[in-house]
């Protein structure tokens, strides 16, 4: 293989497609909306459950008599009977009142009156100040602070295991694992369309005669998919930078603490390379394979998008992961090739992993991506003159295995290898 | 490469698909320097042989040698290739698309940039550089997949049906450009349909049918070979009253000219002679019988009931090889 020729194909794929008006909304619009819309949903929710500052005065009918042990902040009114605040709300006076009836304590039932609009539930600040009283008729102040807040300080460990989790390390670890499970699934995604479109495309306009005439199928193959690896690449590079600009903007992540707690040694991210190149290089040669075997970009489609469903089959699954990541299912999604990349990162967050089954799910995925790379490069070498036929799955074994499958003037055959 | 006589060398090439014999036991030879057209009628088996001549497909049986070796990669830098179904990159820019087949050929990129951009200024395509290939017509991209096949300046270039779907302008052009790269010394495999092309250009031929090559050598020891002992004439005159003539029919179908059959004994001289020597015949035109290699063409292809053995028989059988089945049918252009 030409080394040159695979750069040239690479440097044609990447800068061909990254100029794509498909690429640039997916790798750039479509982030950038749905920050937005999530920064709006989360907007509208926090205005109407917690953030109350819209309100002059909220009115507080205590019947059960349990405000008395603090004191209401504003915009809180305490008011003296249900008719005040009804006549209150009425001419203007008051925005919403509640009202907590004098069996609250044993039902739990609180009432809440507003004008027009219907508020999707009780403002947070009041349950926080309902909480607050409720405690001063407990003794106890340590008491007092454990009922409000039972464990902000918790441990986890594992039988078998010797990680410690707390809160900090548990978030981290999810950001691990989604964090690559969702880099995996957004490259699989990018580039099995583009890489299946593209050899669509070539198979269609006849480009592929003029190729392998200038190069080897096992170094269009590689070109092709190296460029789209990188495609990929710059795409989640670009997400991820507007998704932390979103969220340093919001507020909402102390970038610096987050990092700081992202327990990833060397060992692990040296795993999580492993699995994701390797991961990468089956997908894109299935990818590749599928769109030489397809006749039509429809077809194709369809495919490319049963093998990325397969792929994020772990998340699915995320509760068997979390409570059992050394269970069956598991263990075998970590072994099985398709699933093997997200489920071991999965299981590597949760749990101490045997590292029997590290070295044996790495054999089985890099056993599997070296097949489809072989396999996808006899169906560039065989296939790709096959214009106007689909190779069926038997076509596809039949070259797999050794056979021919032609094309004549009539109909399609195998021919065995002579 | 130079000291190589021939630029292709097919040996005793058998190619099936399936129960299919697309080729069949074929042998031929392109000279360095020539124009060699591949010649017959559809599902002959011309595509098969250029895709293995390619190192597209491979032959089940015999040897293709290409520049003097069995073909390589590194063969494929000194080859250029027009296939039959043409089809370009839509999206991507002329000047673009032919720098980067370049260096796909393993010319450098500044070098290659500077020669499609000359190129596509002497096929008058000098406005459309910038051009997204989806835009240009058909005449225009099939003369950028020319380009494609010239650009990096190959030692042998094979082109299957070059001028379908061009105007008689642009057919002109494309095929000033073979001749200067014949004159350059490249070495030129079409394979084509337009027979009168065949006869302007080419230096020699091999005509398949079924897989099988049924002609083969120069185009005039070919037309040679099958003329006949005949004169054309046009005029006025009793024809059929000049010694030796056997027959007199219709030349063409408004009867404009006659075709005058001779016997074993009478040679076209001793028929102008006579019309010279004898009042009453006015000659406007004399010529002798040789059939275009259309008329050849349609003898050989659509005679395959009566076999073609006169056509082999009249080649060298030595280098002909017999058919070992004849196929049932063949579908005809």
């Amino acid at each position: 293989m030409s080394l040159h020729k695979i750069w040239l194909i690479l440097q044609r794929e990447y800068l061909y497609n990254i100029r794509r008006r498909s690429y640039l909304f997916t790798a750039i619009v479509i982030p950038i909306v749905s920050f937005a819309l999530s920064g709006l949903a989360s907007n509208f929710a926090v205005s109407q459950l917690d953030d109350v500052g819209n309100y002059q005065h909220i009115g507080v009918v205590d019947s059960a008599r349990i405000m008395s042990g603090i004191k209401l902040p504003a915009p809180y009114v305490l008011l003296d009977s249900e008719p005040i605040a009804k006549a209150g709300l009425q001419n203007g006076q008051l925005d919403l009142y509640y009202v907590l009836p004098t069996d609250y304590v044993t039902s739990g039932h609180v009432d809440s009156y507003s004008r027009a609009s219907l508020a999707p539930g009780l403002d947070g600040q009041f349950l926080k100040l309902v909480r607050q009283a409720l405690a001063t008729k407990v003794q106890n102040p340590a008491l007092i602070t454990r009922l409000q807040d039972p464990a902000p300080n918790y441990k986890i460990r594992r039988l078998g295991s010797t990680q410690v989790y707390d809160q900090s390390v548990l978030f981290s670890s999810f950001i691990v694992a989604f964090g690559f499970g969702l880099l995996l699934f957004l490259s699989i995604s990018t580039t099995s369309q583009f890489l299946m479109s593209g050899v669509v495309e070539e198979k269609e306009n006849r480009m592929m005669e003029l190729l392998v005439t200038s190069s080897r199928p096992s170094e269009m193959l590689w070109g092709k998919i190296l460029g789209l690896g990188a495609l990929g690449l710059t795409q989640i590079i670009i997400w991820a930078l507007l998704g932390l600009v979103y969220l340093i903007v919001r507020g909402s992540l102390d970038v610096g603490t987050t990092l700081a707690n992202l327990q990833i040694t060397p060992g692990l991210l040296v795993l999580i390379m492993a699995y994701f190149v390797l991961g990468y290089l089956m997908f894109g040669a299935l990818m590749s394979g599928l769109g030489i075997s397809v006749n039509a970009e429809q077809e194709s489609r369809q495919l490319s998008g049963v093998i990325s469903f397969i792929a994020v089959i772990p998340f699915v699954l995320i509760f068997s992961f979390l409570s059992d990541p050394n269970g069956t299912l598991p263990v075998i999604a970590s072994m099985f090739p398709l699933t093997a990349p997200l489920s071991m990162i999965l299981r590597m967050a949760f749990t101490t992993v045997p590292p029997i089954q590290i070295v044996l799910s790495l054999a089985i995925l890099a056993l599997s991506a070296a097949t489809a790379i072989w396999l996808a490069a006899r169906l560039f070498r065989l296939g790709m003159l096959n214009y106007g036929k689909r190779l069926g799955l038997r076509g596809i074994i039949g070259i797999a295995f050794g056979g021919r499958r032609v094309i004549t003037s009539g109909a399609t055959q195998t021919e065995a290898k002579t | 490469m130079n000291a190589v006589k021939n630029t292709i060398e097919v040996s005793d090439v058998t190619k099936r698909y399936g129960s299919h014999l697309a080729v069949d036991n074929l042998s031929f030879e392109v000279h360095r320097g020539e124009i060699f057209s591949l010649l017959g009628p559809n599902g002959a088996g011309k595509t098969t042989s250029i895709r293995m001549i390619l190192d597209i497909i491979k032959p089940d049986t015999g040897k293709i040698s290409v520049l003097g070796a069995p073909f390589t990669e590194a063969t494929k830098d000194h080859v250029g290739y027009l296939p039959e179904e043409r089809g370009l990159y839509r999206g991507v820019r002329t000047l673009e698309l032919l720098t980067y087949l370049g260096t796909l050929k393993g010319m450098r990129n500044a070098d290659a940039a500077k020669r499609a951009d000359q190129l596509l200024d002497q096929v008058g395509l000098g406005e459309s550089k910038k051009s997204k290939l989806g835009e240009l017509s058909k005449g225009m991209s099939q003369k950028v997949q020319f380009i494609a096949t010239i650009i990096h300046r190959p030692e042998l270039i094979v082109v299957d049906e070059p001028f379908s779907g061009l105007d008689p302008v642009n057919t002109e052009l494309i095929k000033n450009m073979v001749y200067d790269l014949k004159a350059g010394g490249t070495t030129i495999v079409m394979s084509i349909h337009e027979m009168h092309q065949v006869e302007e250009m080419a230096d020699r031929l091999l005509m398949m049918n079924r897989g099988a090559r049924v002609l083969y050598g120069s185009v005039d020891e070919v037309r040679q070979q099958y003329a006949e002992n005949a004169v054309i004439v046009s005029g006025q005159g009793d024809w059929a009253a000049i010694p030796g003539v056997v027959s007199v029919t219709k030349a063409d179908d408004a009867g404009r000219t006659m075709k005058l059959t001779l016997n074993d004994v009478t040679t076209p001289d001793m028929v102008m002679q006579y019309m010279g020597a004898t009042p009453n015949y006015h000659v406007r035109s004399f010529a002798l019988a040789v059939p275009s290699l259309n008329d050849i063409f349609i003898r050989v292809a659509g005679s395959d009931h009566n076999g073609l053995t006169g056509a082999n028989g009249a080649h060298g059988g030595a280098n002909v090889p017999a058919p070992a089945s004849v196929p049932q049918k063949v579908r005809l252009p």
